[in-house]
């Protein structure tokens, strides 16, 4: 049986009495309802129709957008700044016009009846009727209304249709996209390179006509590692590390490309650089040292530039762990163990324990160095060291230092092997005479330390007189000679003190006087003082009395009196001999004894000096005795002033504030002026630097680099002080 | 028999003559008191109108106002009312009067523009200016010059410029003040004189890293000394000489010449001691105080750490600086030239030992003595009195910087009146007078 | 040249210069404890300089060396400076201190000169030579031929080498570092009463040290 369209079937009767209009007015949530579909349908198809009058609105924008855009991509006018405030006041509208449209054109469920019904024939109008009927019409329409299968591809259909409108509006949105895209800016490249990201080749200029095309590589030095990358003279700034090479090459136009150097703070200006030329093609190479360097290319269409920022390679950092601290230890025989971490930027290319034994005192010591654990080659970044210090092996005694540390090098093949090294541990071996003790008052100075230093003048003046000895009269010669050997007598005296005062003895034992020195003696006494006492018989003296000492001290062997007095009696018996040599005029004679008392006393000196950390003896001057005693005449050269150094930061102000008369003037000239201001403002100003770059990315691109360049201005101009550096009186007329 | 009419003058006669007696008695007695008893003034309030303070004190007793707030104790303070924008020369003799030690209490009833901006070239071989933006606290302040803006700052503050373009102008809340910038060059070349020593060795590095070229003689020996550069004192050659101590007699004794002929001096310690520079000099040396120990490291008053020869101040001198009640630093004028006078000794311990930015600051403070001083060229220095004196575009910013801002009050202060006090040699007259009188009349009764 | 303004002695003030002597922690910093005399000594006998009697020790990692703007560094053992050290002397020359560094030992390439060298390098730079017509040479005596030799180098008991020049490091014109291998430790290390015996005297050089650092 077929059913008429309008009466309802059994199945749609029981189903129609259910859905009943909601207290809001809206159909029940019932996914069969027509009511509730077309609802549907006319919401889905109302947000289509929004969707595609924008796109089609913002379509019609774009094209005013895209002219301007070219325009600013090829003739560079207008800037990006207004294109793109173009493009937002076209968008706005093609945004905003639609919406309001569509706000006054909603898709009403009747809209949504009638799109169906024209796909739809077999509804006969009936959901359009249905849309609009009373409760009563209803309940008789949709039984038949149900009765056709229409939601389904009526909603597939609309969702299409959304869909559609969707990819339009997008594709309208990517059209602003495209427009608004920064053709000409590659301040963005010039940040990428400022953090050390590598620049893709995307990143080179596109070139105006008759421009000549180069290729640009940073080429790092060989011991990094680092691959090469490549480079555009796009103005900006790029970092490299110290003794990168900057390998610039074309094709053609050689005879046309001039390129330049400068240094920063060079005052000399830029310097040109000679191409190497085969046929057309051409190549140079500029080589990047301690300081940042911009590089200028002009070709006679274009002028070209890259700043290079120079990173100095850093010195390795180096630490020990072990030992932690400093180490006393009376075990001559110990292992200490040792390591240590080193660390560098780039790599470690030889790491090593280092260690000085020092042995020995006074003035003389021996050192013997060494290493343990050596690691070489090309190493990695962070290095582990370690290595066992065998004190038995190296022999070491009692009195004797060990210097350890950990030393590592890198592989800057530029500067040379940088050197990093940790803290040095010391490794002390007490002597037993010492006690546990190192902060120990020093003795005063012996009285043996006065006398070497007089001997060794006693010594040189005899030198000398017997380098002048032909020249002489024979007269000068004896005076001469008998005067140093009455100074040589009176010394031999002061030893022979010195040794009895040690030895328990008196000084008395050897008579303090010489002749001539004004004090009176009779004949008989002086013929008593001045028998000869023999060096024999004072070594046995001295030798009596070290005894003595020796059991008393119970040193054992090297007792510093047996060590201190052999040396002197030594000296003693030289300087006798020198004495007598002196006397009789013989003063060649008496250079060898003299040598041997110098070198006596020095192991004297040497043999009672301990290093003990303590206060030296303060020795105090008659200021007031001896003041302007001194014969030796002076006269002091007159001195060139330092010349003024000019304030570097009023320079760079200076500098900028002509550079922005001369950019205003003429722009070309002005910006150049500003990169070589960023050249030398790189290193010494680098918040200048920085506005200085922003700045010229600007102009570069056309954009407004007003901001920038008031940046660069504060930076250069304007310093805060503290309030107490206001000038005392500078700003007044008394 | 006498009448009535003649009876009473003969009774009236000896209690008039009693009375007078009476109060000439007392009147002897107070004048006693008064000249017993030390006078006790206040410090009179100063009333600054332009370019010229005005003391708040009765016609008749001005001159003691005046030597009252001359001879104020440090420490006192002074009541000063504006009555409008103070001139330079007002504003520089209030910031003297404070740095001798007297704190001031600044009040005016007029409005004050809501911003003010200063900007004056700071003296010395750096072409620099200080930038004083003076305003209620927490204004932010737009500043810019003939070549644009420069930078939005919050008032008050100060800056220092390395260049400016010849005018600053500040906007903020619609209001907008403006500033000329001053360019003018003195000359850089500074003679120092005096024995070897370490404030010899670091006054010269100083200034030489100040940008100034310096010129020595360093007495070493009788027969020696260092030199560097031309040492003899030139007025064409040298801005301002520096005399350390009593030594390179020679110099001091072209110092005073060098002055009258507008060149500048900085006298340093007991250099003023020296008679070739009495005529010069800001005042006589005092007896040394030591420094506060370990004060020359600390960052706020690093010179309270140096030993101090006071200066003992003159007529002519103005007082600059001031520690402990002493004064440091004094000022003054002879002929063309200006004199610096400096109490402290050794401040290279403050280089040495002072905080982080010592070095900068000790360099800093060295450079400014100097610069205070020197010459600048003399169309320069004719146009610099005149633009100072009179075309201080912004003396309220001025004021603000060199001793902060007056605190605005509904009506002028009433000056603090000073407690009655008799006067001695007024009751001495009345006292005379009195007893004269009463000696007369007694006569008068007498023959009657 | 200047008249003798004020007699023979100076007028007496905290500007007095007090030769310091630098403790570090390791080596032997005491070893010779005479130099100070005699360079006092030589200052007070040739010059006016106010100066104090007796010398002074001075930590090198203490605050104190800030006190003193010419120190005298001498030693023979290797010299390694704590971090401490290190930061203190950075300080200390950084604000004008100059530091005067003499080996011990008269070698060459010794335990001292490697080790102090590199360190003196760590803080300030290499060391470079001085050059023989610096302005130390005239500052008062004058050494035509630069740093005067000792008897250590030429009197044939010692090691007979002869170091031409003294290296240094400079800044701004100034010297920071003044470092001798020439062994004036052993030179100046006698006792003052034996300079009677010295026909020239050997510490001139020691006033030339003192003059310059307090005018330079």
């Amino acid at each position: 049986m077929t059913a008429t369209p309008f009466e309802p079937s059994p199945l749609a009767t029981a189903s129609s009495a259910s859905p009943r209009p909601s207290p809001r007015g809206t159909l029940r949530d019932d996914a069969s309802d027509p009511h509730v579909q077309l609802a549907a349908l006319a919401r889905l198809l109302g947000r289509a129709r929004a969707l595609r009058l924008v796109a089609i609105a913002l379509a019609w924008a774009l094209l005013p957008v895209l002219v301007l855009a070219l325009s600013h991509i090829v003739l560079g006018v207008p800037s990006r700044t207004g294109v793109a405030i173009v493009a937002i006041v076209t968008g706005a509208i093609g945004i905003v016009t639609p919406i309001r449209r569509g706000a006054r054109q909603r898709v009403t469920a009747t809209d949504a009846a009638l799109w169906v019904e024209r796909a739809e024939p077999r509804l006969r109008y009936a959901l359009v009727t249905l849309a609009d009927a009373s409760p009563a019409e209803r309940a008789r329409l949709e039984p038949f209304v149900r009765a056709v299968p229409w939601h389904a591809p009526a909603a597939t259909i609309a969702r299409a249709r959304l869909r559609q409108s969707l990819t339009m509006l997008g594709a309208a949105v990517a059209g602003f996209a495209l427009a608004l895209w920064p053709w000409r800016e590659r301040s963005d490249a010039g940040a990428a390179i400022m953090r050390g990201a590598p620049v893709p080749p995307s990143a080179i200029a596109t070139l105006p006509p008759g421009a000549v095309a180069i290729t640009a590589r940073l080429v790092p030095p060989a011991y990094t590692r680092a691959p090469d990358r490549p480079v555009a003279l796009d103005g900006g700034v790029v970092e490299a590390i110290e003794g990168t090479r900057l390998e610039i090459e074309g094709a053609a136009g050689a005879a046309r490309v001039v390129l330049r150097v400068r240094e920063a703070g060079d005052t000399a200006g830029a310097r040109a650089v000679t191409l190497e030329r085969s046929d057309e093609a051409w190549r140079a190479v500029v080589r990047v040292g301690a300081q940042p360097v911009a590089v200028l290319l002009a070709d006679g269409i274009t002028e070209r530039s890259l700043t290079i920022a120079a990173r100095p390679d850093s010195v390795p950092e180096a630490s020990l762990d072990l030992p932690a601290t400093d180490v006393v230890t009376r075990d001559t025989t110990a292992t200490i163990a040792l390591r240590g971490r080193a660390h560098d930027d780039i790599g470690i290319a030889d790491a090593r324990l280092e260690w000085i034994l020092t042995t020995g005192g006074g003035e003389q010591f021996a050192a013997r160095t060494g290493v343990l654990g050596a690691r070489t080659g090309a190493l990695d970044r962070d290095v582990a060291v370690q290595g066992t210090l065998d004190l038995g092996a190296l022999g070491v005694k009692p009195g004797d230092v060990l210097h350890v540390r950990l030393a590592a090098r890198d592989g800057n093949a530029v500067r040379g092997a940088q050197l990093g090294t940790s803290d040095t541990r010391v490794i002390r071996i007490p002597r037993s005479d010492e006690g546990d003790s190192v902060a120990v008052e020093q003795l005063p100075p012996s009285p043996v330390d006065t006398s070497v230093i007089s001997q060794r003048m006693l010594l040189l003046l005899t030198e000398r007189l017997v380098a002048r000895q032909r020249t002489l009269a024979r007269d000068a010669v004896v005076a001469e000679s008998r005067r140093i050997g009455a100074q040589q007598g009176r010394l031999r005296r002061q030893v022979g003190a010195v040794i009895f005062m040690r030895t328990g003895d008196t000084p008395g034992g050897e008579h303090a006087h010489f002749a001539g020195d004004g004090h009176d003696h009779t004949a008989s006494e002086l013929a008593q003082l001045q028998q000869p006492r023999t060096p024999e018989a004072v070594l046995k003296a001295a030798e009596r009395a070290t005894a003595i000492n020796a059991t008393l001290d119970d040193h054992g062997d090297e007792t510093p009196v047996v060590a201190v007095n052999r040396p002197l009696l030594e000296a003693y018996n030289a300087m006798w001999d020198a004495s007598r040599a002196l006397d009789g005029a013989e003063p060649a004679s008496a250079i060898a004894p003299m040598r041997r008392a110098v070198a006596a006393i020095q192991r004297a000196r040497a043999a009672e000096r301990l290093y003990l950390r303590g206060a030296p003896p303060a020795v105090l001057v008659d200021i007031a005795k001896i003041r302007l005693t001194g014969t030796d005449s002076a006269r002091a050269d007159a001195r060139t002033p330092l010349p003024a150094r000019p304030d570097a930061g009023a320079a760079l102000a200076t500098r900028l504030d002509r550079a922005l008369v001369l950019l205003a003037r003429v722009p070309r000239a002005g910006t150049d002026s500003l990169r070589l201001l960023r050249l030398d403002a790189l290193a010494a100003r680098p918040v200048l630097a920085r506005a200085l770059d922003d700045a010229l990315g600007a102009l570069a691109t056309g954009a407004d680099a007003t901001t920038a360049l008031q940046r660069a201005r504060r930076a250069a101009a304007l310093v805060p002080v503290r309030g107490d550096a206001t000038p005392l009186w500078s700003t007044g007329a008394p | 028999m006498p009448s009535r009419a003649d009876a009473a003058p003969r009774r009236t006669l000896p209690t008039i003559a009693t009375a007078l007696q009476a109060i000439g008695v007392t009147a002897a007695a107070v004048c006693a008191w008064a000249l017993a008893t030390p006078a006790s003034s206040p410090v009179p309030a100063v009333r600054v109108r332009g370019d010229s303070l005005v003391l708040d004190a009765p016609l008749g007793r001005m001159r003691d106002a005046l030597a009252t707030l001359v001879a104020a104790a440090p420490g006192e303070t002074l009541q000063v009312t504006l009555d409008g924008a103070p001139a330079l020369r007002a504003t520089m003799t209030l910031r003297a009067l404070a740095g001798a030690g007297h704190p001031l209490a600044l009040r005016t009833a007029a409005p004050l523009p809501a911003i003010a901006v200063a900007a004056r070239r700071v003296e010395g071989p750096a072409a620099s200016a200080s930038l004083v933006v003076a305003g209620d606290t927490g204004t932010i302040v737009a500043i810019a010059d003939a070549a644009g803006a420069l930078d939005s700052l919050r008032a008050p503050t100060l800056l220092r410029a390395a260049s400016l373009a010849s005018l600053v102008v500040a906007r903020a809340h619609g209001v907008r003040a403006t500033a000329p910038v001053h360019t003018i060059t003195p000359g850089t070349r500074v003679l120092v004189a005096g024995r070897a020593g370490w404030e010899s060795r670091f006054v010269i590095a100083a200034l030489e890293e100040a940008g100034w070229q310096v010129d020595a003689l360093l007495d070493v020996a009788p027969t020696v000394a260092v030199r560097q550069g031309s040492t003899q004192l030139d007025s064409a050659r040298h801005a301002a000489v520096i005399a350390l101590d009593g030594a390179a007699p020679a110099v001091l004794r072209a110092i005073p010449d060098f002055v009258r002929g507008g060149g500048g001096a900085v006298l340093v310690g007991s250099a003023a001691a020296s008679g070739a520079l009495l005529g010069v000099r800001a005042g006589a040396p005092g007896a040394r105080v030591r420094g506060e120990a370990g004060a020359e490291a600390s960052e706020d008053e690093p010179r309270h750490g140096l030993d101090l020869v006071p200066v003992v101040t003159g007529a002519r001198a103005v007082p600059i600086e001031s520690r402990d009640g002493a004064i440091a630093i004094a000022a003054a004028r002879h002929v063309a030239g200006r004199v610096v006078q400096v109490g402290y000794e050794d401040s290279w311990r403050w280089r040495m030992a002072g905080a982080d930015d010592a070095p900068a600051a000790h360099r800093r403070w060295w450079s400014a003595l100097v610069a205070g001083v020197a010459r600048t060229p003399p169309l320069a220095h004719t146009v610099r009195d005149v633009l100072h004196d009179s075309l201080d575009a912004a003396p309220v910013a001025t004021l603000a910087a060199t001793i902060g801002l007056p605190r605005v009050v509904a009506a002028p202060v009433a000056p603090a009146r000073a407690p009655w006090r008799p006067e001695p040699r007024l009751l001495a007259v009345i006292a005379l007078l009195s007893l004269a009188g009463a000696w007369v009349l007694r006569r008068l009764a007498g023959v009657a | 040249m200047t008249a003798r303004a004020h007699g023979g002695s100076p007028l007496a003030t905290g500007d007095r210069f007090t030769f310091a002597t630098v403790q570090y922690e390791s080596g032997d910093w005491d070893s010779a404890p005479l130099v100070a005399a005699n360079v006092i000594d030589a200052v007070a006998r040739f010059t006016r300089i106010d100066v104090a009697p007796s010398g002074t020790v001075v930590p090198l990692a203490s605050e104190a060396l800030l006190r003193h703007p010419l120190a005298f560094l001498t030693g023979h053992l290797p010299v390694r400076f704590t971090a401490a050290e290190r930061t203190m002397l950075g300080r200390y020359l950084d604000r004008g201190g100059l530091l005067f560094v003499d080996d011990h030992n008269h070698d060459v390439d010794g335990p001292f000169h490697r080790t102090c060298t590199e360190e003196l390098a760590r803080v300030t730079g290499a060391l470079r030579p001085i050059p023989n017509t610096h302005a130390l040479y005239r500052s008062f005596f004058r050494f035509e031929n630069g740093p005067p030799n000792t008897s250590h180098e030429l009197n044939g008991w010692g090691d007979n080498l002869v170091h031409e020049q003294l290296l240094g490091a400079e800044r701004d014109g100034r010297l920071r570092v003044i470092y001798s291998n020439k062994d004036y430790s052993s030179e100046w290390s006698f006792h003052p009463e034996n300079r009677k015996f010295l026909s020239v005297d050997n510490v001139r050089f020691g006033v030339n040290l003192v003059v310059y650092a307090l005018t330079r």
